[in-house]
Formats: structure tokens, C-alpha cells, sequence
């Protein structure tokens, strides 16, 4: 089984203090509603409802982006999406696209993908374009450097960029635009990810706070063919309209206490090339829809609800087992509460089918999660699981083999406490008890069971 | 004041955006501005020094909705705003007036069915919330991040009268 770090503690303190104020903010805003409980049921049922009926909405969505001159394309695997987007940037003749914060992008390892094929691939969230420039994955859903301070982004982009240090967020800030919006101007290909795909208008539904989702969706260059892909999973869609006020009314308030995302595009096409329709916007919108292991998830009813998950980043901000090691220490694209369960669905390694031990099941992620997804008991049927899979250490199955055993026999369950209390004194209990006997004590055994006692204390 | 005017300009203020009155609205096109073909804005259209929103220092463009829960504008792409007259401009200013406010976003999707059948709605559809804003470095807010640094919203009627 794996062993994560705990963070080290000047950033574990950094880290306590964003997800702390992300929490308060939360709280703040949902306060706002009181009936926020039934909304919360509302959107679950409005997710759950939507993957009931996938494939019809699918196919609504893909007949309704059709007519909007959307060109829609089923991708099943990581390795096909990552194809089809190298395939359009040699046709575009591109050697930069610039990339707009997208989990399933980093779930399929397109950066990777166009890099070996000699493309460029700039992530333009200030945040995702700093850890890209260090080179470390996201450490949060929705924060991707929360864990850097002030002075280790200063020291980044003075070193990467040859700027002069400064330690001051809106300079920094100021920098790394500059930086991208030379970029931005010349760009051809825009990568995006959707939050959400509207069946009935054929929409894409795409937030950012920083404006960076719509630089790469409109591609501002003056010349050349301009084109946007945007790479979503099936699960995505949402029936109506209607569905998407409502989720987007939950979306930001839950992550990050905002009413709405700064900015939220309802992007329904290509530029409209009729003369005096539009001047600027894409030639071609792509939208690749992608499965990678998502229909699996559906057919398995302890995981069908993950797939409700709106990434909105608060079950992280909650959970007491984040806020101790951080997002790095899953080494997983999808990290947290539900990227656990996402990781141990998805990818059938070690590593990833045993994230779902990395959680106390205390249940706060499930409390918080704005689409009521039960996260807990879905990890405890992944342990379950990973366990039928062999994926658990010998020495806990043969614990569990032996503890099976003894409850279901009741002699050998009370022969073998009596051996039990003779062997382990507390010396050797806070031997076996390391490292947590190491500040604490385990209280002795019993002396008598409780068997025992029943005897001879009972009333007659 | 009317109520759902109140709850916008409160909810915009709080989102970093600005409210200005109609009166200070030229004092707000310094420096290169361009100015949207929409029609509320042609009694500006004199001030235009730019024909490029990227070059831009000041957008002057008009909406097709306003959103009071959430303090939000809403732009249509189309013929007269376009992806970027919104977008690149460090300051942009926006006149809209009273009879655009709806109550919620539900609203808005209401009010716009008839365009917003697959093949007919715009290409892009624009709910703005504030400026551009991050929070990436050590949770300090900074705005201007890609898109503007100031967002002011003009109402074309002044507030005082009945609603
Ligand atoms: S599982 Fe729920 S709380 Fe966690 S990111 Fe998804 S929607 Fe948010």
C-alpha cells in the first residue's frame, strides 16, 4: 500500500489558511438560501437524472451543437482524443496551442501527447501557467499552486522568464499576463475543457474567473485558420438550460464562495461568417466527448454517482485528510475525496486503486458536496474492491482472514482472548502500536472479557 | 429606487465592478477607446479613437441582459458586440438600462428562448460577472488578470425616479 507524506509544516499552514478562507466564504454565501439543502437535492437530481438518460441526451446534444455548426466526436479513449487534437493542429499548421484549465486534458495527457509531436501547449490560468513553468502537476481542482507562496512564484517566474524578482501578487500577476497575452494574440489553436454540455441548444458551458477560458475559446489572431477542441467526458451533459442556472448557481458558491464565476460563456458555435454576422471567434468548434472508462463507472451503482461531480473543489477544501497532505501526495490528476474515487475507477494500478484508503470516511466531503454525491461509501466499496483485486498488503488479508475465523467461532473467539490478554502487556501493545504510541498510550487490555463478567455478575 | 436595480448594483459592487452615472460617463473614455456599434452607444460613437478592441484601452459596448442575483451582464456575440470588445480592453464600461434587469439567469434563458433554439442562438453567449479576477497567488485577490481591470456599468436612466 502506498505511503503518503505528510506536507511539511510552513506549507501545510499555507494550505490550511486558503482552503479555511475558501471554506468561510462558502459558508457565507450558502447562507444566502435557506433552502439550500433542497437545492442541493435539485441538483442531484438534476445530474443524476441526466445519466439515467445518457445516451439520449447525448444524442440530443449532438444533433442540437450539430446544427450550431459544432462538429461532435465520440472519443473512447485517452490515447483517441489525444489524436484527434494532434491531427488538427498539423492540418492547422500550428506549432503552439494555448490551453484553457481542463481536468479531463490532464486526465488524458494531452500536453504530453502534442509536445512529442513537436506542439507547444501553454496553460493559460494563472495559476496552471506557473506550475507548468515549474513543471509540477495541479496540487487542487480549482487552485492549482495554492500550496506555492508569494516568494516561490516571484523566484519562478524570475528565474523562468528572466524578470526581475518581485514578491508582490498583483506584479506577478501582471507579468505572467504580459507573458500570455503575446500569446493570446497570435494563437490558432485553443484547447478548453466544458463544464458542462447543454442537450437541448447544443451549448457548451465554460467558467473561468480570469477571462483566460474565453481568450482561448475566441483565438483574438488576426489571420490563419483558428480553431477551438474542447474535451469533455459524456458525463458532462445536462438536459436544459433551466438545469445550468441552477447548477451554475451552486457551482461557484460551493468552491469558492463567489456567486457566479466571473466569467461563464455559453458558446454555441464558430464564428458566424455571414457578411456583417461576426468578426471575431474560431472558424471550426470541436467538441470531443469522451468516455476513458466513464461507461464502466455508470454500469457500477456504488460509482454511478461520482459521475454527478460538478468539480467544484469543495470536498477538498473540507476534507481533514487534504488539509494534512496536500494534493500532491495522491499522485493522481484527480485528487482530494472524489478524485480518489475518480483515480481507482478509472485507472486499475496500484497506486490508484488504493487511494480510496487515504480517507478517514468521516463523511465531511459528502456533507459538503453541492450535488450531494455519498462520497464516503462509494471509497468504502472501492476498498472492497481493492481488496478482491489482491490490491491490499498479505498481512492485512490474513488479519482479516484471521478475524473472520475467530468471530465465527465462539470458541475459538473466547479461547483466543484469553491468550491475548495474557500475551500482550501494554509494553508490547505500544510496541505494536508505533509510530501512533509514540505520543500517546494504548489503554491496557481488559482483564476479564466481557463474557466473563456477564457470568458472574448477571442476575439470576 | 427600483429593487431589482438596488440588488444589481449592490451585487455588482461586491463582485469588484463599479456603477457610474451617466453624467461621469465621458470622463471615463480616456486614452485609446473604442467604441461597439450597438445602438445605445452611437451618441459616443464620436469618441471612438480606436477601431481595434485588442489595441483598446476603454470599451464602450451595451448589453442584451442584466442579471440581478448575481450582479451579472450578459452580451450576445453577434453584429454589433463581439468575443473580444468585452474581453482585451483593461477598462470597460457598459450602458444598459433599467428594462434589461431580470431577477436571475433562469430568467434571462426565459426571455431569450426564441433565440436560443439550436441553429438560431448566438455563437457566444457572455455572462459577466466583475472583472477579470484571480486568487491564485496566496489568495490575493488581483483583477485584470486576461480580461478587464475595471468593469463599470452606466444605467441610462438615473436612479431617482419611481420603480
Ligand atoms: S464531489 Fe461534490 S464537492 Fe467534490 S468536487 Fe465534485 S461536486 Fe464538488
Amino acid at each position: 500500500m502506498m505511503h503518503t507524506p505528510v506536507l511539511e509544516e510552513q506549507r501545510r499552514a499555507t494550505l490550511a489558511r486558503a482552503l479555511n478562507l475558501a471554506l468561510d466564504k462558502r459558508r457565507q454565501s450558502v447562507a444566502e438560501f435557506p433552502d439550500w439543502e433542497a437545492m442541493r437535492q435539485r441538483a442531484h437530481d438534476i445530474r443524476a437524472g441526466a445519466l439515467d438518460r445518457l445516451d439520449e441526451y447525448l444524442n440530443q446534444f449532438e444533433r442540437a451543437a450539430a446544427a450550431n455548426g459544432i462538429r461532435v466526436v465520440r472519443v473512447a479513449t485517452a490515447e483517441e482524443a489525444c489524436l484527434y487534437v494532434v491531427a488538427i493542429a498539423k492540418r492547422i499548421g500550428v506549432t503552439t496551442a494555448v490551453k484553457s484549465k481542463s481536468m479531463v486534458t490532464e486526465e488524458i495527457h494531452l500536453n504530453r501527447a502534442l509536445e512529442t509531436e513537436g506542439i507547444r501547449a501553454m496553460e493559460t490560468d494563472l495559476g496552471e501557467y506557473i506550475a507548468q513553468l515549474c513543471g509540477q502537476p495541479p496540487f487542487h481542482l480549482t487552485a492549482p499552486i495554492v500550496h506555492l507562496s508569494r516568494d516561490e512564484v516571484g523566484r519562478i517566474l524570475a528565474d523562468k522568464l528572466g524578470v526581475p524578482f518581485t514578491n508582490d501578487p498583483t506584479q506577478l500577476t501582471l507579468i505572467a499576463r504580459d507573458a500570455m497575452r503575446r500569446e493570446f494574440l497570435t494563437a490558432r489553436l485553443g484547447i478548453s475543457g466544458a463544464n458542462f454540455c447543454v442537450a437541448e441548444t447544443g451549448s457548451l458551458v465554460l467558467v473561468t474567473n480570469e477571462g483566460n477560458g474565453r481568450m482561448c475559446t475566441t483565438l483574438p489572431a488576426k489571420e490563419g485558420p483558428r480553431v477551438h477542441v474542447a474535451i469533455t467526458g459524456i458525463e458532462k451533459v445536462v438536459p436544459a438550460l433551466k438545469d445550468v442556472a441552477h447548477l451554475l448557481r451552486l457551482l461557484a458558491r460551493s468552491g469558492s464562495g463567489m456567486r457566479l464565476t466571473a466569467y461563464t460563456t455559453l458558446i454555441n458555435g464558430p464564428r458566424k461568417r455571414a457578411a456583417g454576422e461576426e468578426t471575431t471567434g474560431p472558424d471550426e468548434v470541436h467538441v470531443l466527448l469522451l468516455d476513458n472508462g466513464r461507461r464502466a463507472m455508470l454500469r457500477d451503482p456504488h460509482l454511478r454517482e461520482a459521475l454527478c461531480c460538478i468539480r467544484c473543489g469543495a470536498c477538498s477544501n473540507t476534507c481533514p485528510v487534504y488539509h494534512r497532505i496536500g494534493g500532491h501526495a495522491y499522485q493522481s490528476v484527480y485528487n482530494g475525496p472524489i478524485g480518489s474515487v475518480w483515480s481507482a475507477a478509472l485507472w486499475d494500478t496500484e497506486q490508484a486503486a488504493t487511494l480510496p484508503f487515504v480517507s478517514s470516511l468521516c463523511g465531511a466531503c459528502a456533507d459538503i458536496c453541492p450535488v450531494k454525491i455519498d462520497i464516503h461509501h462509494a471509497l468504502l466499496w472501492q476498498r472492497k474492491l481493492a481488496a478482491d483485486r489482491g490490491y491490499t498488503p498479505r498481512w492485512q488479508r490474513l488479519v482479516w482472514w484471521a478475524w473472520r475465523v475467530a468471530m465465527s467461532h465462539p470458541a475459538l473467539y473466547g479461547f483466543g482472548s484469553i491468550v491475548a490478554r495474557r500475551l500482550f502487556s501494554p509494553a508490547i501493545l505500544n510496541r505494536l502500536g508505533k509510530p501512533w504510541t509514540e505520543t500517546r498510550d494504548l489503554p491496557p487490555l481488559a482483564r476479564k472479557s466481557f463474557h466473563e463478567m456477564w457470568k458472574e455478575e448477571a442476575p439470576k | 429606487m427600483n429593487p431589482l436595480r438596488q440588488q444589481f448594483e449592490q451585487r455588482l459592487a461586491q463582485t469588484g465592478g463599479t456603477v457610474a452615472a451617466l453624467a461621469d460617463l465621458d470622463s471615463l473614455l480616456t486614452g485609446r477607446v473604442f467604441v461597439s456599434a450597438h445602438p445605445v452607444c452611437r451618441s459616443w460613437a464620436a469618441r471612438a479613437t480606436c477601431q481595434d478592441p485588442r489595441e483598446a484601452d476603454v470599451a464602450l459596448t451595451g448589453c442584451d441582459a442584466m442579471i440581478a442575483e448575481t450582479g451579472t451582464v450578459v452580451v450576445f456575440s453577434g453584429p454589433v458586440e463581439s468575443r473580444l470588445s468585452t474581453l482585451t480592453a483593461p477598462t470597460h464600461v457598459v450602458l444598459g438600462s433599467e428594462a434589461q434587469l431580470s431577477p436571475d439567469m433562469e430568467t434571462v434563458f426565459e426571455r431569450f428562448a426564441d433565440r436560443l433554439r439550436p441553429g438560431a442562438s448566438p455563437a457566444s453567449l457572455m455572462f459577466i460577472t466583475g472583472p477579470s479576477r484571480t486568487t491564485d497567488i496566496e489568495k490575493t485577490l488581483v483583477l485584470g488578470v486576461h480580461g478587464p481591470k475595471k468593469l463599470v456599468f452606466v444605467f441610462m436612466e438615473d436612479g431617482s425616479g419611481a420603480g
